[in-house]
């Protein structure tokens, strides 16, 4: 049952198609507060994974800011970015503050901040619309603040980003809702979910999952999600004489409403069965699923590698199922070839060097990159980089993005609808008999364009 | 004509008849008595009337059928009444109180009244207070008036609304006999000021004493009707109701 | 006889659609399905309905209850942890003081956290994750968190309600609200706001029944724990001393003297048998779904409410059957929402109509079966502060504003933010003042409606341009209507009945009309900033310092001064109304509808105009809000918003305009909010919670409202007469004769 707890939790409801951290970075075993072992169900999750060292990991991390080894300068006068959080309220997203502080932390005592000046964060959290329009206002009145990183937000971002409007570059952490990605003067350095989305779709039309003559989808009721499948999904397959029949329920849906949504898409019966829900909507749908005793082809997004999913089955992940995400994982072997791989391994040796208990998955490991990217930025401009300076290299930034594998990066160019991402490819991973397998990804080279019509 | 006048009224509550088939008139000039024991019918009775209960049968003011109007529209042609528990506005002042009855509400007046709020004359509403001897306590507000006064306020709050015809539900409950007298002698005087009145009240001495016409009630029947003299004579109404009470409330 | 007609209404639909259900083994499967949920809704609903039987509380806080009786099963389970609510620390004063003498060493025992139950050595796999700390046995950590949501019961009555049971009725609906906060704030501090993975505890295996459907045995089991719960309910009413006295005490508390128990002593037992229930149900119902998370069993408050407000808070059977049949319908709408006949929004089923169409159905029997005037000895009464008729407002309103136009240029952009927070703050508490305060219509929708302007003025005075001062007064009139449209159950539901009713109304808003994708799209909803004659005065708008010359910082004082010149506007029509005959009529109607009536007052258009007025403020106050933020979003207009304002516009002082300037100070994001983070650095951490506290002793401690209890204060001081009946509560509907 499922009746308006859209209330409140329409605010998470953002996490539906969207949620970018959670995309790349399924988490697979930290526990909520007390513990956390990173090789928890790693094991299970099927993947060994080849460890990086911690000077591997400087190496890397050099190439990538442009800095200079060793700590920076404490004595020098800080750069100060302007960071927003949604903290404290219903939902919110601390992994997201814990990766761009163990990132300050990290840039501050090895890569030499930026020219020997310590990089600093000027936090502002948002709970409620109005913090969203304080935290603006404080940064554009605040002169050192002269960049803005935002963690994740479902609130107050839209009013964020009507108060700066333009006069200070945004990088958008990880985008969950509408305002997000038609933001005026931010980008975001990934596909987010509307290119998770889309990519999906090209990957059926393209003939991946074989012949496909119909598609049944389950999305969430907010804007967000409904908007996502109605305008970016549902199209291109129709155009390719594919039929495609939605149904929507609460973000929060669970039991009898699920299993009479997938009836009702014909999710028991169509060729492919495409669930776009945040991560409780997914256990619901896996146990919907076996409830009604089918199994279907599964494509989802990569929410559903979420750790509540990885416990409530036990350790592992929906057998045979299909997640579209941003091209790489956690769980899938170390490989020196992909770039994006080898920069997700030396952040886990980060977390492993300063903060091994810290939540690093879902939203801290794509804000920890920002920070990097933001660091390499300085980097190239200088410490006395303007606001305006900032904001053409920014949107002007060619990529790769630390740990994001999707190229080209071309703020604008990706598409007309989207302007705020800069990213357009994105890739498709399954989870079968115990082990992650590529399927279309960096991984073997195919990732998907998602936008390419 | 009579100015008030119920034929074949009926209340009827989950099965129970609580008034059955009453036939009374309230003629002009007349101050009309309505009696019974507890649960005869009596308050039920008005508050028919008045369009605070369902019921069948026919109620005529003025020779015109009022039964399916609101009780809004009732007060509006006339029908005034009182309530047994005066019932008044607390928020509000006692002027404020006869405020609500006396003005009337247009949606022009709303607007203007933003802008600017107006008051009526209160002059006719301060001389009804005066009439009733409640001068002097128009900015007061019903809680810090005594039992009595605040009674009469109820009464003077019917009287701004200008009624044709007013039902009084046990004005005197709760009066002492001094202050009931005194009471009485007033309802008298609005009846003969051109007010015809239809009145409850278990003050038998008071009812017989200033009524010009009674009704008994016993179970939502009627029983007895006739002038105060016909009604100490009759059997049924000694039996029904007087019975143990005659003796110590007639002879007051 | 409306009544009649709605029954047989009823009968037939049931008749219909049990019909048309049973035609098909999917639909009948659905329907079967949704029992499970039911089940949960109808626990809540009982856990309602029994508060009120107790202790006269409407408790909105019951799904918090149960989602907290929850997480304490999930904590003992998981690893052995029972996790305490923050508890100030007396030490760390002391602690404080020490650092500041240079002892950064020093420090004093914390006050944990968590408890360790269970032996914290051993570390166990669960679920795939290590977890340090050994799982408790089920029927250990089910006693011991049943025995916590025991001991919180009592500690709600002695702590909140008990010091509460005279107060107005309203002041109890702002302490549950409260609570409803505290509790959710409380688990996210603890668990953080993302689900949790809860292991079964009832047997899951598939039951075969008859048509080939398929139910878990625990969803079976569970409806069998209702049912069992619901009859000894009802038993315990109907046949024992204790039962009759609480039935007795909720008409009279004499009623229950006499029987020999105090009311006292039986509000506290039906709390913490409430909060049990509720905590039962939140810890056997989270493995269904194998996941907690501290919204989802929360906001099933709402099916709750309509499902005990179906049972006029009264019978534990109807109760029952009303939440079994909410979960039941919503999967069946569900299905069948791909059903060509089903209406489409965008050629897909209209979202959120498959959570509102019970709502609807409910609020129509409602109407149904009541009454256009309270009837003789009805018993609903609200009380409601003294609305005092406000004198010498101008000099105090100008001194006032004057003030307030100087500190918007001189103050600090976080305190200019924080004014205009205030100000618009103020305008919808003022749209309550109207509605609850004068006429004493409950209302949880003022934000909805608030909304709805809002979302006009983006979506079509912004689409086709029209200009400044036309477009947002379209949006407050968009508003207006449908405020009289969702107005139309009071004329024959009252009190707290129609606080449900609104409450619905506002859910029914957010879900159909906000959630329709062509109102808030992708392309989001912005607002364009107001001008006038090309003059812009939006909040971001660039604006020059009046001495020094040069840019000042943003926000733009002239929006703020725009702001005060709408509250002015609109408080000088809101004082005009109370002295107004109109005004007067509103109070009537307050204060004894009949009595109102038989003044020949229409009792009915009174509130419709109430309504409508209401609606219209709260409209302008929704445009505000678009022009503060540049943009408007379902969430900020949504019912838990509604509620919340309903409690700062109580708190404020819902009878009179001082009050609901004293409520904007107090709304979110307003004065007070930035006195508690600049001035006593309390960290963000920390706001909801104590916001929760705040309602909560507020409602304890000025249970008139700020606004009165100054007034109270001030009055005393003058020696004014009306000093002793400010903070006496007066009756709105008439006593009993």
């Amino acid at each position: 049952m499922k009746i308006n707890r859209r209330s409140v939790g329409m605010l998470r409801s953002a996490a539906v198609l969207v949620a970018a951290g959670a995309l790349v970075a399924a988490c697979s075993s930290s526990s909520s507060s007390s513990s956390s072992t990173t090789s928890g169900s790693a094991s299970s999750g099927g993947a060994t994974k080849t460890a990086t060292s911690f000077a591997q990991s400087n190496t890397l991390s050099l190439a990538y800011t442009g800095g200079k080894a060793g700590a920076a300068n404490s004595s020098l006068s800080p750069i100060t970015i302007g960071y927003v959080n949604q903290q404290f309220g219903n939902p919110s997203y601390p992994e997201s503050t814990a990766g761009a502080a163990l990132a300050v932390k990290y840039v501050n005592a090895q890569l030499g901040g930026v020219q020997g000046h310590p990089i600093k964060l000027s936090t502002c959290f948002v709970a409620t619309e109005e913090d969203g329009q304080k935290c603006g206002t404080q940064f554009l009145n605040d002169s050192s603040v002269n960049v803005i990183l935002t963690g994740a937000m479902t609130v107050g971002n839209a009013s964020l980003y009507s108060v700066v409007d333009g006069k200070k570059p945004i990088i958008v952490g990880n985008g969950l809702t509408a305002a997000d990605f038609t933001a005026k003067g931010a980008v975001t350095y990934m596909p987010g979910a509307p290119g998770v989305v889309e990519g999906m779709a090209r990957y059926i039309t393209s003939g991946g999952l074989g012949s496909v003559k119909s598609v049944a989808v389950v999305a969430t009721t907010d804007a967000a999600a409904t908007d996502s499948a109605k305008l970016l999904f549902t199209p291109i397959l129709t155009a390719a004489g594919i039929k495609v029949t939605q149904v929507f329920i609460s973000p929060t849906a669970q039991g009898a409403d699920v299993q009479s949504a997938i009836k009702a898409a014909g999710g028991t019966t169509a060729d492919v069965f495409v669930p776009i829900t945040p991560v409780q909507g997914c256990i619901s749908i896996y146990n919907a699923l076996k409830s009604l005793n089918v199994t279907p082809k599964v494509l989802t997004t990569g929410l559903c590698f979420g750790t509540p999913l990885v416990k409530a089955l036990g350790g592992t992940f929906p057998n045979g199922w299909y997640f579209g995400a941003y091209g790489v994982n956690y769980f899938m072997p170390y490989t020196s070839k992909v770039p994006a791989s080898e920069q997700l391994a030396a952040y886990e040796a980060v977390v492993k060097q300063y903060n091994p208990a810290m939540e690093y998955t879902g939203f801290a490991g794509p804000t920890y990159g920002n920070v990097l990217t933001i660091a390499k930025i300085y980097n190239q401009l200088g410490t006395s980089a303007t606001s305006a300076q900032l904001a053409s290299s920014i949107s002007g930034f060619t990529g790769p993005q630390w740990g994001i594998p999707g190229t080209p990066v071309a703020c604008g160019k990706i598409t007309a609808l989207f302007p705020v991402i800069c990213v357009g490819q994105m890739g498709i991973e399954q989870f079968k008999d115990g082990k992650w397998s590529a399927i279309a990804d960096s991984y073997n080279n195919k990732m998907i364009n998602a936008f390419a019509g | 004509m009579a100015v008030l006048s119920t034929k074949g009224l009926t209340v009827t509550f989950g099965g129970n008849r609580a008034v059955n088939a009453l036939d009374l008139k309230v003629e002009p000039g007349q101050l009309v008595g309505l009696i019974g024991p507890n649960g005869a019918g009596k308050t039920t009775t008005i508050d028919a009337i008045t369009g605070f209960v369902p019921s069948q049968g026919r109620i005529e003011f003025k020779g015109e059928e009022i039964g399916s109007l609101s009780s809004t529209a009732r007060a509006r042609k006339g029908v005034g009444r009182t309530w047994q528990s005066s019932e008044l506005f607390d928020d509000l002042t006692v002027l404020e109180n006869l405020q609500v009855a006396s003005e009337s509400v247009s949606v022009g007046g709303f607007l203007r009244d933003l802008v600017r709020p107006r008051n009526d004359d209160i002059d006719a509403l301060i001389s009804i207070l005066d009439s009733l001897d409640l001068g002097g306590t128009q900015g007061q507000l019903p809680t810090e008036l005594s039992h009595g006064q605040r009674k009469l306020v109820g009464v003077a709050r019917a009287l701004a609304a200008k009624p044709a015809v007013l039902c009084m539900d046990e004005p005197a409950a709760g009066l002492d006999t001094e202050e009931s007298q005194e009471l009485g002698k007033r309802i008298r005087a609005l009846v003969d000021g051109g007010l015809p009145t239809l009145l409850i009240d278990h003050d038998m001495g008071l009812v017989l004493t200033i009524c010009d016409y009674l009704y008994v009630l016993d179970f939502g029947q009627l029983i007895a009707e006739g002038t105060p003299a016909e009604i100490r004579a009759d059997e049924k109404v000694i039996t029904a109701y007087l019975g143990q009470s005659a003796s110590t409330e007639a002879g007051a | 006889m409306p009544r009649k007609i709605a029954v047989l209404g009823a009968a037939l639909l049931g008749i219909v659609l049990l019909g048309v259900i049973l035609i098909s083994a999917d639909q009948t499967q659905a329907v079967v399905l949704g029992i499970g949920g039911g089940a949960l809704i109808a626990a809540i609903a009982l856990s309602v309905t029994l508060n009120y039987q107790g202790s006269g509380v409407v408790n909105f806080s019951a799904g918090a209850m149960a989602m907290y009786g929850g997480y304490i099963y999930y904590g003992l389970r998981t690893n052995g942890q029972l996790f305490l609510p923050p508890i100030p620390n007396p030490l760390s004063l002391i602690e404080g003081l020490a650092h500041l003498f240079g002892a950064s060493g020093f420090s004093l025992p914390k006050i944990p956290v968590f408890i360790q139950l269970a032996s914290s050595s051993g570390g166990h796999e669960a679920y795939g994750t290590i977890i340090k700390g050994a799982a408790m046995p089920i029927w250990e950590a089910l006693i011991i968190a049943l025995a916590e949501c025991a001991l919180m019961g009592l500690l709600f009555h002695l702590l909140i309600f008990r010091p509460l049971r005279k107060a107005p009725v309203l002041a109890r609906v702002v302490a549950s609200v409260g609570l409803f906060i505290i509790l959710q704030a409380i688990v996210v501090l603890r668990y953080t706001s993302s689900a949790q993975a809860v292991g079964p505890i009832l047997p899951q295996h598939p039951v075969a029944l008859p048509r080939g459907i398929r139910l878990p045995s625990d969803q079976i089991l569970l409806v069998g724990i209702v049912i069992v719960v619901t009859a000894v309910l009802w038993a315990v009413f109907k046949y024992t001393r204790f039962g009759l006295a609480t039935r007795a005490a909720s008409e009279n508390e004499k009623g229950a003297l006499v029987l020999g128990y105090s009311p006292d002593f039986l509000a506290g037992v039906n709390w913490v048998a409430s909060t049990v229930l509720a905590g039962l149900f939140g810890i056997l119902v989270a493995p269904i779904n194998q996941s907690i998370d501290p919204y989802t069993i929360t906001l099933l408050i709402v099916p709750a409410l309509a499902a005990a407000l179906l049972a006029r808070f009264r019978s534990f059977w109807i109760t029952m059957f009303a939440g079994l049949g909410l979960g039941m319908m919503s999967a069946w709408i569900q299905l069948i929402s791909n059903k060509s006949w089903f209406p489409k929004a965008q050629g897909s089923a209209l979202p959120g109509l498959t959570d509102t169409i019970p709502f609807i159905l409910i609020i129509l029997v409602l109407v149904f079966r009541g009454k256009s005037l309270p009837t003789r000895g009805a018993i609903e009464t609200i009380k409601l502060p003294f609305a005092p008729r406000t004198k010498r407002v101008l000099p105090a309103s100008l001194g006032l504003a004057a003030a307030t136009f100087v500190l918007l240029f001189i103050v600090t952009p976080g305190w200019r933010l924080a004014i205009v927070n205030s100000l618009v703050g103020a305008v919808i508490c003022l749209s309550l003042v109207v509605l609850t305060g004068y006429v004493g219509q409950i209302s949880l929708m003022q934000m909805a409606l608030a909304g709805i302007s809002g979302f006009t003025l983006s979506k079509i005075a912004d689409a086709y341009h029209i200009p400044f001062p036309i477009g947002p007064l379209l949006g407050a009139c968009v508003a207006v209507g449908v405020g009289l449209l969702a107005g139309f159950p009071a004329l024959r539901v009252r009190g707290v009945n129609l606080a449900v009713v609104t409450f619905a109304a506002a859910v029914t808003i957010q879900d159909l009309i906000f959630g329709n994708p062509a109102w808030s799209g992708f392309k989001g909803a912005s607002v364009a900033p107001p001008q006038i004659f090309g003059l812009n005065f939006g909040p971001n708008e660039p604006w020059t310092k009046f001495f020094s010359g040069g840019q000042g910082l943003l926000p733009n004082p002239w929006f703020g001064v725009f702001c005060l010149i709408v509250v002015l506007l609109l408080i000088w029509g809101v004082v005009n109304i109370r002295r107004s005959r109109v005004g007067r009529q509103m109070l009537a109607v307050r204060s004894n509808e009949r009595a109102a009536a038989a003044a020949g007052v229409s009792v009915s258009k009174t509130k419709i105009l109430a309504f409508g007025v209401a609606a219209f403020i709260a409209g302008i106050g929704g445009a505000l809000s678009g022009y503060r933020f540049g943009s408007v979003s379902s969430q900020y207009f949504g019912a838990v918003p509604s509620m919340l304002f309903l409690a700062f516009a109580y708190l404020g002082g819902i009878s009179s305009v001082s009050g609901a300037v004293v409520g904007g100070l107090i709304v979110s994001g307003g004065i007070s909010s930035i006195v508690l983070t600049s001035w006593l650095h309390v960290s963000d951490q920390y706001t909801l919670l104590l916001a929760g506290i705040g309602l909560i002793t507020m409602a304890i401690f000025n249970p008139q409202g700020v606004a009165g209890a100054f007034r109270t204060a001030y009055e005393s001081f003058r020696g004014n007469r009306t000093e002793s009946l400010a903070h006496l509560p007066l009756e709105m509907s008439e006593s009993k004769s």
